[in-house]
């Protein structure tokens, strides 16, 4: 007998090959942020929840929807460096697809190609911040769903709550398990009234008990230290107008992008592979679909809840397409029966000494590419220079040998890195979208584009600095109204009043 | 008494108005009453107005440059050539109000195609009609009075008369190469033409659908038009420099029109609302779709996801697919009471309309909105009237320039290149218009680093020995020219200001 039966091979190869993927050198504009308030908290030992990092809202109170996972970055950042953090993702993002290959359908070589496929596609939005674990919660839901309908066992119902209560302390993107269950219920209804065909769905009583379940679920997101105002944080966040404009993950896609396109793809295969099929699709599993899909177009962040939700429709509708075809062609094409016949008994024919020793050699090869890719991403010369190509590293340096000092206006996604670097220096805005609002966003930018009445704001927050991209045309109208340029790189460019 | 009742059926058939008929009207007294929005939101249809007029006076296609001075006299692909003299001869007749009572008429027909091959595939008039709407919003973000309205308008009478050789209606295919003769002077995105041929033909082949005659016949439609493409003043050049365009990805990305939709905008939703409903449609249809329909559809939701500009060919292409499986799932649950009612009212309306003649309102609005443009009526919605408009133009700063013309070559905002030439040729030329194909990278690059004052900017002046600049105010070359000390303002109003050079 071989050690690691070909179902498991195929998905430890699977998994290791996407382990690859999502190790990266962690370098993120809200990374800092995050750590810098994961530290405070531990600190303080109460919750981060007042600002202190910026002084356009010094003071305000903070809904701080992800301060768990601050806390858990914190910590494997204080334990690791980046080699923690780079690990730590890598992790989430291996769990989460765990939790989709164990909803799919098929052969396990074909659900481990429709799993590197899902990966792909969600890789554009694993990087080290809170909505990683957003990921593994809407994965790990999914499959607590799939088991709730297939052995329809209310256990997997009542272990859905605990995952909202992780999630209300981890992330704000519990919202998007209430949307997924919202959506499937939404679908069984459809299924009874309407499609009538699926006998193994659910009944009535168990749609039901799956609502009161859902109620459960946005209830017991209230467990957390913010209380009701958690409800408000989905709304806060979307209800900011200039997300879309400043936040490029809050976009609309742009499939011009090549890192884009495996979703359009994912998209466009999952139409074809439904409409080469003969039987409707369980409307439990379509509504999801429908929603997420919108939801991915509208808003690149969603690349994610996208391809968990449509990879196991994939992979069952691509294996029934397959065996549809192997089946029509082994009557047609009689030497396709003997090719399958063939290689069934060549594999069978193999020593199980042989089949072990290859398949420890390909697993050693794989976990030598996760170590090297580790140590290659988080090798200090090479985050260094990623950092410089991100960050203004060299700025802040020459900041922090000078005597500046005063309020700095600075680049929105700047905002993270100058907290978690310039201590003593209140940022004038950050990425956190929910703090600012409208309001300090729309300033920020009336001061970068130097729209009407740039100059009251600079003059009303006390501006002794400016450090924001070396462009001609973002800097041009601080030079013509007497800003001193003290500090310049190709990344960067440093101002001061004109004294 | 018999005979009055005959005379009355009669006359009533032809008084009341089939859905189609409705829909056309509709979409064509909002295209007019979209005029001047549509003439306003690009800046090309004075270019193309300009070069249909030196067609017409001049009897020639230009085959070379003869409108900028930076490119003069490089070879040129007249790709839209019969466009320009159709808008110019329009334009001749009814002014401005002439190009958008065309437009109209060409969007309209394209819309009421889509509705008409919807009906044929589903028999169900009232989902045609909800398609037809769907593809007025979802397309309405392109209607424009541009040349790609008769790409538009070919590729819906393309598809609908490639569906009907599929399933046998139509016999002859010689309609093709005629139809690929006119699209391939008309518009450059002919191309669009032989991909759904292609979507057909692959398609077929994987139906395994093709016989010996169907084949014969599918494979001389692909080499007929393929050869009649290069009937145009460029021969096999049109096919170069669409490719050439599309494959520079520096162009493509600045061409705004070429962009990906963005669905924070909420003139995309109801192309994300069709997609929506494919994914709907797709996913509870229990009948295997014909592979040209899935290369269809899925052909086109790439292209038009991928490129704005494709959506209403995905409109024109896609719709008549969908509603056919809509239609057929609606078929599957008739057990529901309400689809049930709602298939009872639609053979009504089926039975209804099989009596109506239809035609004559459309005639009637068609021929009433030209007499009245003509007349100098304001039919669109703000009443307005059909011009340019003073705050996307420079059309007081083109004044100015009329009564104080500078001397030498002008660096201008190059959306508003059209608009210059068609004040000011052939008199003036311009540094840059919206043909971006033409231009090339190299030049567009030039445009861009004046435009951001990126390094050596004033080199591109001296290169090509710029004495003044027309620009839109609070430019960032504005405010650098406003420092510089070689450089005075002209004129300046709430739309355009002008530099010149004063050394």
């Amino acid at each position: 007998m071989p050690w690691i039966k070909e179902e498991k091979l195929y998905l430890i190869i699977a998994l290791l090959l996407i382990l690859i993927i999502a190790v990266r050198t962690p370098l993120e504009t809200d990374m800092w942020w995050h750590l810098r308030a994961g530290e405070e908290t531990l600190r303080n030992g109460e919750v981060y929840s007042v600002d202190t990092f910026s002084f356009t809202r010094e003071g305000a109170e903070w809904i701080n929807h992800s301060w768990l996972s601050q806390v858990v970055m914190f910590l494997t950042f204080q334990a690791g460096s980046y080699y923690g953090l780079s690990i730590w993702v890598g992790l989430c993002a291996v769990l989460s697809m765990l939790f989709v290959y164990l909803q799919m359908k098929g052969h396990p070589l074909l659900r481990s190609f429709v799993l590197l496929f899902a990966a792909v596609v969600s890789s554009v939005v694993w990087s080290p911040r809170p909505q990683i674990h957003s990921l593994v919660l809407f994965s790990l839901l999914g499959y607590l769903i799939f088991q709730y309908k297939r052995t329809k066992k209310y256990g997997y119902l009542i272990g859905a709550l605990p995952v909202f209560i992780l999630w209300g302390n981890l992330h704000g993107g519990y919202v998007l398990g209430i949307i997924l269950m919202g959506s499937i219920i939404v679908g069984e209804l459809f299924n009874k009234v309407l499609l009538k065909e699926f006998p193994d769905n659910l009944n009535w009583r168990q749609i039901s008990i799956f609502g009161i379940f859902l109620l459960g679920s946005f209830l017991v997101v209230l467990i957390n230290p913010f209380g009701l105002d958690m409800w408000r944080i989905p709304f806060n966040t979307v209800g900011v107008e200039t997300l879309q404009n400043v936040i490029s993950e809050w976009a609309s896609p742009d499939f011009h992008q090549a890192f884009q396109q495996p979703m359009l793809w994912m998209l466009l295969g999952v139409l074809s592979l439904m409409s080469l099929s003969n039987k409707s699709v369980d409307g439990s599993e379509l509504m999801p679909l429908i929603v997420f899909s919108w939801a991915a177009l509208t808003a690149r962040r969603n690349f994610g809840p996208f391809a968990i939700v449509a990879a196991p429709i994939f992979s069952k509708y691509l294996a029934a397409l397959i065996d549809d075809w192997l089946s029509r062609a082994k009557q047609q094409i009689p030497w396709v029966d003997r090719i399958l016949e063939n290689s069934k008994k060549s594999n069978k024919d193999l020593k199980p000494g042989f089949k072990n020793l290859i398949n420890i050699v390909i697993i050693s090869l794989l976990v030598t590419g996760v170590c090297w890719k580790i140590i290659d991403v988080n090798n200090k010369e090479f985050v260094l220079e990623a950092e410089r190509g991100i960050f203004p590293v060299d700025a802040v340096a020459w900041l922090e040998s000078s005597d500046i000092t005063g309020n700095m206006f600075n680049d929105y996604n700047w905002g993270g890195y100058l907290i978690w670097h310039l201590r003593d220096n209140p940022v004038f805005v950050d990425g956190r979208t929910d703090l600012f609002g409208d309001e300090i966003l729309n300033e920020w930018k009336q001061v970068l584009q130097g729209a009407n009445g740039w100059q009251e704001v600079l003059h009303r927050e006390n501006i002794s600095a400016i450090l924001i991209r070396n462009e001609n045309q973002n800097n041009r109208h601080f030079l013509e109204e007497g800003w001193v340029k003290v500090f310049e790189d190709d990344l960067s460019i440093l101002l001061i009043a004109d004294k | 008494m018999n005979n009055t009742n005959d005379i009355l059926q009669k006359l009533l058939a032809v008084f009341i108005p089939r859905l189609g008929e409705i829909l056309f009207i509709a979409i064509f007294a909002a295209v007019i009453g979209l005029g001047p929005r549509m003439m306003n939101i690009d800046g090309d249809l004075g270019r193309h107005i300009t070069l249909g007029n030196h067609i017409i006076d001049s009897r020639e296609i230009p085959t070379e440059d003869i409108f900028s001075f930076t490119k003069a006299g490089d070879p040129l692909t007249p790709h839209e050539w019969l466009s320009d003299l159709l808008f110019a001869l329009s334009n001749k007749a009814a002014g401005l109000n002439g190009v958008v009572w065309l437009t109209g008429l060409v969007i309209a027909g394209s819309l009421w195609l889509v509705y008409k091959y919807s009906l044929n595939l589903s028999n169900m008039s009232l989902i045609a009609l909800l398609g037809g709407i769907l593809g007025a919003a979802a397309s309405s973000l392109h209607w424009l009075t541009r040349p790609h309205i008769f790409t538009i308008l070919l590729a819906a009478l393309w598809t609908g008369e490639l569906e009907k050789m599929r399933l046998g209606i139509r016999k002859s295919w010689l309609i093709f190469p005629l139809l690929m003769l006119v699209w391939v002077n008309l518009h450059g995105a002919f191309i669009a033409g032989l991909l759904i041929w292609a979507c057909y033909f692959v398609g077929m082949l994987l139906d395994q659908q093709l016989s010996l005659n169907k084949n014969q016949s599918f494979i001389w439609i692909g080499i007929s038009s393929f050869i009649v493409s290069l009937l145009n003043p460029d021969g096999f050049g049109i096919w170069k420099t669409g490719f050439g365009f599309l494959g520079n990805q520096y162009l493509v990305s600045h061409t705004a029109e070429y962009l990906p939709p963005d669905f924070q905008q909420p003139a995309f939703w109801p192309f994300l609302l069709l997609i929506m409903i494919s994914v709907f449609v797709l996913g509870l249809s229990k009948k295997r779709m014909a592979f040209p329909h899935l290369l269809l559809v899925g052909g086109w939701t790439i292209m038009a996801l991928y490129s704005a500009r494709n959506i209403p060919l995905y409109v024109v292409t896609v719709i008549p697919v969908l509603i056919s499986s809509a239609c057929g799932i609606l078929c599957d649950w008739k057990e529901s009471v309400l689809v049930d009612k709602f298939l009872d009212f639609q053979k009504k309306i089926a039975t209804t309309e099989e009596n109506l003649k239809g035609g004559f309102w459309s005639i009637v609005a068609v021929v009433l909105s030209l007499a009245l443009l003509m007349g100098g009526a304001k039919l669109d919605f703000q009443r307005k009237g059909n011009q340019f408009s003073e705050e996307v133009f420079p059309v007081e700063a083109s004044a100015w320039l009329e009564d104080n013309p500078p001397e030498g070559n002008g660096f201008n905002y190059f959306p508003w290149g059209g608009y210059l030439l068609y004040r000011f040729w052939p008199e003036r030329s311009v540094f840059i218009d919206g043909q971006t194909d033409f231009y090339g990278e190299e030049l567009t690059r030039e445009y861009e680093k004046v435009i951001t004052l990126a390094d050596g900017w004033q080199d591109v002046f001296n290169d090509y020995r710029i004495s003044w600049v027309i620009m839109p105010v609070d430019s960032v070359l504005g405010s650098a020219l406003e420092e510089s000390s070689i450089w005075e303002e002209g004129y300046k109003d709430e739309t355009a200001e002008i530099w010149l050079y004063s050394e």
